[in-house]
């Protein structure tokens, strides 16, 4: 990540809100000292990665997260020996209602250790029953009747380097695991991500002779990014696969999944930049043979899931990294025999130290339906991205939408924290940062989340403008997590808020509308 | 691509690489782009516009896996019709190698609880895919000149079925043949055929689609992809839906009652064939778009065609232009093919010949403007450049040795018999990205190095073996270094390269030496490294991906 790209990117969400809302603008801050706090703990900021695990097919959500007292259930799926027996069910504390499927038992621990979020009834208006009409939904990010070829993330990667090809990074933006890359990486004009599987050679750098004005031209010049990209990227890489040739826990064999995210560990280990992962698979559309099919696939996600966490506490990166599912639809409640059809509305799970786990929304509702019998939506799959976006990102809601998404969408206080400062105790990496403001904007109230003062230290969070001028200073004691404030006196506008502890400083930017 | 940014010089453009990756065109109005106001209208000579190398070679790429040298010079001089007429010749392939499959019942999985037993069975059905993959790379490999082979691989991405959830090799073999029978024939029938094929309702769920008495198991799989992905597409091009979430139930109703028929060799075998019964049909009346009746597969299939005739043709001819000419196609060119189609009661040759002797077809803005599939670019590269020793088709190592074009395929995201998922592969610019053209430079600078090594000790021996002086003597002067040069690009490049790019290759097969001195047959001259040397290079080139 190059400094000025930072530099650009706090100008873009600075200077977008002052023009909507009157404030003075960021111009001060654009001068300000390179060594002043606030820039330096921008600048070293942007280390968060998110793994995005695809569960293609459909994962059926009943028998996943399991409404185990739930009469209805049991109505519409026993007599097909499709419904998970209640004794069965792995309980969650917090829950006297929904269980884990018994082959997700390995991710006991991670809900326990509260690091574990379920997001019930995750869908969208008017869901679409097709595979890939709902798949194109999903990773673009779009509505149910709009068209589009471009995905959340890579608009929003798009909006942030807006130099990007003409300059490019050492390292890819974002990795998909596979042969191609899915919409969730493919930009309005270019592929923000790239696709890798094997990486024993690298192309030389492309020509750049003109092309023919032909579709054969037209698509040359496609091939040529490709080789660019290759040329670039494989090599940061491959270089980084060098750095770390082992993984501190051994993963189970035989899973795709978890050899992918064993990987994708000594990639993070290796100090790669890159700050989205995508990773697919398949199997979860259960027309037939469900009960044995689902198993399975509970049973190597569990496991892949589970250990990819515990590598990343050894290696010591826990703090920084998530995992979050996603699936193009549930399934009918009602089974058809020895599966379930098409459905809608399904749990979304979202696994890491920063997680803020538990469960989202009400149970499943299975009376009241809609269509051929679904699960009708309570969250939108968007209201996730855009807490992902804006939350785990620290994207400025200017830059969530209606860039990256195509309108606002609420969002949901999934994440803690967020580890913008990193450095080195006795060779092991800890987190020392402010987290961004929730709700963010601020209206009467908001809270700051604060990570990594631990015992010993002496903290300060400092509430400045943008031009550095001092509004309001609390003390932060050892294990605190949060600082609530009243921004009832400030006028509309940008803040800056700073944390900082002897050499250590983090920053966020938090915005007060009235 | 928007039609707007085609009107800038793209040379200008150097990123402009608008839409990076396509697809998805076929859930509402496609996306259109048109370089060319050539029309369907045949294309015959005139003035410098002749049939010539560069026009052989684009017919024959289109309707083949890596044409030859040879075989592209011999259409220049045989002419268009008769090129024509040997592509729409179909072949039968040997099938000596496989006939522990062909046409052989499948065993099914042994109730014993034995697990040798089991186990033995397991290898068995594992060994019967391993040699159906080797057949069908193969026989592409070997295919005279004919159309089959594409069209077989078109039709098996249309009407997908993934031998890994099929499982047994014979059914996908089964379905092969019934895609020969029909792939220039009456899509309307073919449709239906395919409907009641034994692989589809394994895969698709029809023979488990059933009603017994009270008990109820309408299981909407294959409804849904009947008219989603076979037929007539979610919506049409006004964007409004084809079918509504109430048609595939009631059409699912409908396609109830199909299995297969047990075997004639009693409870250990499956048979090859599929049967209707009444005693499983969901007998009731259905209102599928708009009629009511009791409907069976028969009736569902008619009602989608003669109520979605508009919209069937275009969504398969959407599909054949993207096959023969370009990822975007224009769309007066396929509203013209569909009606072809229409015209012609659904007769699959008629379109696509029609397509294939237009001056549409033939017009430079559309030539080699196609990625290269993993089967075109590997198998394509065995065939073109008339590689040997290809331990795949070995079929005294089946089920025992490593598969190395079957499994560049595979690592490339294309194993034979098993699309990705229902939809089949999406092709154009998703079979070009970071993960796969890295292999494929490396593959090629392998063969030509002679580094591909296959077996263990003594026993180790290289292959995919290129014969460089051999592949040189089939163009017109292997003995003038440039006309080589040139007609060697010619043939290794979607389109002849750019003055620079030649200067460059030329410069590589030179090799610090004169033009003068060459001499194929002088192996003083080291006519066949300078050959791998120059191929090297021209793999490195970006149209070396595309065809």
């Amino acid at each position: 990540m190059k400094r000025r790209n930072f530099l650009k990117n706090i100008a873009s969400t600075g200077i977008a809100l002052p023009l909507t809302m009157g404030f003075p603008s960021l111009r001060a801050f654009g001068k300000m000292p390179e060594n002043s706090p606030f820039a330096r703990a921008l600048l070293s900021s942007n280390d968060r990665i998110m793994i995005m695990i695809r569960l293609s097919g459909g994962n059926d959500g009943l028998n996943t997260i399991i409404p185990y007292t739930n009469a209805e259930y049991y109505k519409a799926r026993e007599a097909d020996s499709l419904a998970i027996k209640a004794e069965e069910v792995i309980k969650l504390s917090g829950s006297s209602t929904m269980g884990l499927h018994p082959k997700l038992a390995p991710l006991a621990a991670l809900w326990d250790k509260k690091q574990m979020a379920i997001v019930q009834n995750v869908g969208y208006p008017n869901q679409n029953l097709s595979h890939f009409r709902s798949t194109d939904i999903w990773l673009s990010g779009s509505d149910a009747n709009v068209f589009e070829n471009a995905g959340w993330y890579a608009k929003y990667l798009e909006d942030m380097h807006p130099e990007f090809p003409e300059t490019m990074p050492s390292e890819p933006f974002a990795i998909e695991l596979g042969t191609s890359l899915s919409t969730t990486l493919i930009g309005e004009k270019n592929n923000m991500g790239i696709a890798v599987s094997s990486l024993d050679f690298i192309p030389d750098a492309p020509n750049d002779n003109p092309v023919a004005q032909t579709h054969a031209g037209d698509e040359e010049l496609y091939v040529r990014e490709i080789i660019r990209q290759s040329n670039v990227f494989s090599n940061a890489i491959v270089e980084a696969g060098k750095k770390v040739l082992q993984n501190k826990v051994t993963y189970p064999t035989n899973n795709g999944l978890a050899q992918g995210l064993a990987a994708i560990a000594r990639l993070i280990a290796a100090g790669m930049k890159t700050q989205m992962y995508i990773i697919n698979v398949g199997g979860y559309d259960t027309h037939t043979n469900q009960l044995t099919a689902q198993a399975t696939l509970h049973e190597n996600f569990a496991n892949a899931v589970a250990a990819f966490h515990n590598d990343a506490e050894l290696f010591g990166f826990a703090d920084k990294v998530v995992t979050m599912t996603i699936s193009e639809f549930g399934r009918r409640v009602v089974s058809n025999g020895t599966g379930t059809d098409h459905g809608s509305a399904a749990p979304i799970l979202v696994f890491g130290n920063n997680v803020k786990g538990g469960f989202y929304g009400s149970d499943p509702n299975l009376t009241d339906l809609e269509g051929p019998g679904n699960i009708k939506m309570q969250y939108d799959f968007r209201q996730v991205y855009a807490s992902v976006l804006g939350q785990w990102y620290g994207a400025a809601e200017s830059s969530i939408s209606p860039n990256a998404l195509p309108r606002y969408f609420e969002q949901i206080p999934l994440f803690t924290s967020m580890a913008t400062s990193v450095f080195e105790t006795n060779g092991i990496e800890q987190y020392f940062s402010v987290g961004q403001n929730y709700p963010n904007p601020a209206h009467a109230r908001t809270s700051i989340p604060i990570y990594g003062v631990v015992s010993g230290m002496e903290a300060e969070l400092t509430i400045a403008t943008m031009d550095g001028r001092t509004i309001a200073k609390h003390r932060i004691m050892p294990g605190q997590h949060f600082v609530d404030i009243s921004t009832q006196e400030l006028p509309s506008g940008n803040y800056m808020i700073v944390l900082q502890s002897g050499r250590l400083e983090s920053s966020k930017i938090m915005t007060v509308v009235k | 691509m928007k039609r707007r940014s085609l009107l800038f010089p793209l040379s200008q453009q150097p990123h402009s690489t608008s839409k990076s990756q396509r697809g998805h065109t076929d859930y509402v109005s496609p996306e259109f782009a048109m370089r060319t106001e050539a029309g369907l209208e045949p294309w015959s000579p005139s003035g410098n516009d002749v049939w010539d190398f560069a026009k052989a070679a684009h017919l024959l790429r289109r309707c083949m896996v890596g044409p030859t040298p040879a075989e592209i010079r011999q259409a220049v001089q045989d002419g268009l019709e008769t090129t024509l007429n040997k592509l729409f010749t179909s072949f039968e392939p040997s099938v000596s190698d496989i006939q522990e499959i062909a046409g052989q019942e499948p065993q099914i999985r042994p109730a014993s609880a034995d697990a040798a037993t089991v186990q033995a069975w397991q290898t068995l059905v594992n060994k019967h895919k391993d040699m159906l993959r080797r057949w069908r790379a193969k026989t592409i490999a070997l295919s005279p000149v004919s159309l089959q082979e594409k069209l077989i691989t078109f039709w098996s991405n249309h009407f997908t079925s993934e031998l890994q959830v099929v499982n047994f090799a014979q059914y996908m073999y089964t379905q092969e043949l019934l895609i020969r029978t029909y792939m220039f024939g009456n899509f309307h029938d073919f449709t239906y055929q395919v409907t009641i094929d034994p692989a589809m309702l394994i895969y698709l769920d029809g023979r488990k689609n059933f009603v017994i008495g009270k008990r109820n198991q309408i299981n909407e799989n294959y409804a849904r992809e009947l008219m989603e992905l076979f037929t007539c597409g979610v919506y049409d091009w006004e964007g409004k839906p084809n079918y509504s979430e109430d048609d595939v139930a009631q059409a699912a109703r409908g396609l109830s009652g199909w299995d297969i028929k047990p075997s004639d060799k009693g409870a250990l075998y499956s048979s090859l064939t599929s049967q209707f019964n009444a005693l499983r049909w969901d007998g009731g009346d259905k209102t599928l778009m708009g009629k009511t009746g009791k409907w069976k597969a028969n009736d569902i299939v008619d009602i989608v065609f003669s109520e979605r005739t508009n919209s069937i043709a275009k969504y398969i001819c959407v599909k054949l232009y993207r096959e023969f000419v370009y990822d975007i196609p224009d769309k007066t060119i396929v509203e013209q093919m569909a009606q072809t189609f229409i015209d012609s009661k659904w007769n699959i040759r008629t379109v696509i010949e029609q397509l294939l002797r237009s001056k549409h077809f033939f017009a430079l803005e559309n030539i080699g403007a196609k990625h290269k599939s993993p089967v075109e670019f590997f198998i394509g590269a065995v065939r073109g450049l008339g590689l040997k020793n290809i331990v795949d088709f070995d079929f005294s190592r089946v089920g025992r040795q490593t598969q190395l074009l079957i499994g560049m395929m595979d690592s490339q995201g294309q194993t034979l018999f098993d699309p990705p998922n229902v939809k089949g592969w999406e092709g154009g610019r998703t079979w070009t990205s970071t993960s796969t053209l890295p292999q494929r430079q490396k593959w090629i600078m392998d063969i030509m190095d002679g580094k591909i090594r296959s077996g263990a000790g003594a026993q180790q021996q290289t292959v995919f073996v290129f014969d460089a002086i051999a592949f040189a003597k089939q163009f017109s002067a292997p003995n003038d270094l440039k006309k080589l040069s040139q007609e060697m690009a010619e043939f290794l490049l979607n389109v002849p390269p750019s003055d620079a790019e030649f200067t460059v290759l030329f410069d590589t097969i030179l090799d610090g030496g004169k033009d003068y001195e060459w001499n194929i047959d002088d192996v003083a001259q080291r006519p066949d490294a300078r050959i791998r040397k120059f191929i090297k290079a021209a793999a490195e080139l970006a149209k070396f991906q595309l065809t």
